[in-house]
Parts: structure tokens; sequence; C-alpha cells
């Protein structure tokens, strides 16, 4: 029985909704009025659902829909295209 | 929708952005609609980044003498020469420049005569979360005249750091000069203020001009 539930759980979990998130940290962040654009460019990507800069930590937090995902070399091109440095990415 | 409206409303009481508050080249994608407005002369510039290094552009200039007046129509270039990204800076060089038609004309609107114009300028920056400094260079001429030669210095703090979300307020003390029309340095202390993709100044020279800056990245 117990096997039985695990399976189910297993056969379930691509349907439950996972959301991955990315963290990037960005150089050369240090003006709200110029930064406006990448996170309209990030907004326009239909695999993002929440993009949120942060001007402190030098830090663009994504939260893609789900089932779906930025690639790094996708999230590093929209930054580099805004005149911007990446320095990670983290998962 | 506001933002619109806030351009429009603006644009048409001539109360449009002056050129110095901008970058000559933005984001990749990014419209950028910019000008200036004062006693002496209007500026209006309208600049699509094909690049994050490279913009262009069309500006309608307009340069008001005692005896008639000078209107410039101008393609423009804006070409980022070189940046510097930092984790607490940015620094940039620009180089911008134009080709277009200048006409001369008398008090009644009447054209006197015209010609081909250009204009070439360099613009440097360099800003932190809590200082900006600005030094710009740029001309306007004919064959034959000089219709503007200016001269702009800038340096600013904010009094407070704030995040993306919030409303940004900086103080900014700048001086310009134009040498087709004098040798004298107007001083003046602005106010920036910008929240998003929204930006405005507002200030006044010592003796008296009011400064009014608008610029929005759509």
């Amino acid at each position: 029985m117990k096997k039985l539930f695990l399976v189910a759980a297993l056969a379930l979990l691509p349907l439950s909704g996972f959301a991955g998130e990315a963290n990037v940290k960005v150089n050369g962040m240090v003006c709200g009025f110029c930064t406006s654009k990448l996170e309209k460019s990030f907004k326009a990507k239909d695999e993002v659902n929440v993009v949120h800069v942060d001007l402190d930590k030098k830090n663009v937090h994504l939260v893609f829909k789900d089932q779906k995902d930025l690639s790094d070399d996708e999230i590093k091109k929209i930054i580099t295209e805004a005149g911007y440095n990446v320095v990670k990415v983290e998962r | 929708m506001r933002i619109y409206l806030f351009t429009l409303i603006f644009a048409v009481i001539g109360f449009v952005p002056r050129l110095v508050v901008a970058h000559p080249t933005s984001s990749q994608g990014t419209l950028s609609l910019i000008g200036e407005h004062s006693e002496d002369m209007s500026h209006y510039d309208v600049i699509y980044s094909l690049k994050y290094w490279l913009g262009l552009g069309a500006r309608m200039h307009q340069q008001r003498y005692l005896l008639g007046k000078t209107d410039v129509a101008l393609g423009t270039i804006g070409f980022l020469l070189y940046r510097s990204n930092g984790e607490e800076h940015q620094g940039n060089v620009y180089l911008v420049g134009g080709a277009g038609n200048a006409w001369f004309k008398d008090l009644d609107n009447n054209t006197l005569n015209d010609d081909f114009a250009y204009s070439i300028g360099i613009q440097a920056d360099y800003e932190t979360r809590k200082i900006y400094t600005l030094a710009k260079y740029e001309n306007i001429k004919t064959k034959d005249d000089v219709i503007s030669e200016y001269y702009e210095l800038r340096a600013g703090f904010a009094p407070f750091v704030a995040g993306y979300y919030d409303l940004n307020a900086w103080f900014i003390l700048q001086a310009t000069m134009d040498r087709a029309e004098s040798e004298s340095i107007d001083l003046a202390p602005v106010i920036r203020l910008f929240y998003k993709n929204v930006l405005t100044e507002f200030g006044s020279t010592i003796d008296g001009n009011f400064i009014f800056n608008f610029m929005v990245h759509y």
C-alpha cells in the first residue's frame, strides 16, 4: 500500500507546479532609472512570472512560471544587452 | 497610460526635458524622449537604442536671438565609447554626432537662408548610488556659423540611498556655458527626482532662469 502511494506521488510530481527561481548578481546597477529597462525586458519574457530588482544587493531575482525556465545564457544575454555585467547566476 | 499622458501634457506645454540629463544611448530596444526648453532655446530629441552602445535619433533645435532665430533639424547618432560596470559604480564615455539642416529666420519666421548643419560632442559621466558627476561638450555648426557651443559640468549627491522601488532624490549643482551666445557661466542648483522609468529635474540658474527637465524611457 505504501509503495502504491509512493508511486502515485512520484507520478503526480510533474503536475504539482514546480516554479524555479534564479538570483543574478549584476555589476553596474547603480541607478534605478537606468535599470528599469532590465526589469521590463525580463517581464516581457513568457517564462518569467516575477522580477525583483535589488540595488542594495546588486541582484535581480527571477521567479519562473510553472514548468518554465530561462537558461543561464538567456539570462546573461538579456542583462548584457541592457549594458550591464553578469557576475554570477545562482539557482 | 498615465506615463503617456504625463509626457503628452509636458510636450504640449513646452516643458520638455533637457538633453543634459540623458545618456545618448540606453538599454537595447529603449525609446527615449528627451529635450530642453529655456528662454533662448528649445531642444527636442527622440532616440532609439539599437544596442546599448548605439542610439539613433532625431533632433529639433531652435536657438532664439534678439533679431531672429535658427531652426535646426538633425539625424543623430550616439555611441558608447567606454563603459565601466563596477559593483558600486558605473562610468560612461559617449560620442554624439548629427547631420541635417539649419534655417536662419527673422522675427517674422521668414527664412533668410539655410545651410547644411552638423553637430559633434562628447559626454562622460560617473555615478554611484550616492554621487553623480557629468562633463559634456557639444556643438552645432554650419559651414559659416556656430549655432551652439555648449559646455556643461555637473556634480550631485543623493541625500538618502533609495531602492529600485522607491522615489529617488538627488541634489545637483550644474555649470553651463554656450560660447555661441556668451562666455558667461550659468550656475544652477537642480533637484532630480525619478521613479523607475520616469525622471524629472527642476531648478533655477542664479540669475533666475527656470530649469525643468523631463525624461522617459519606454
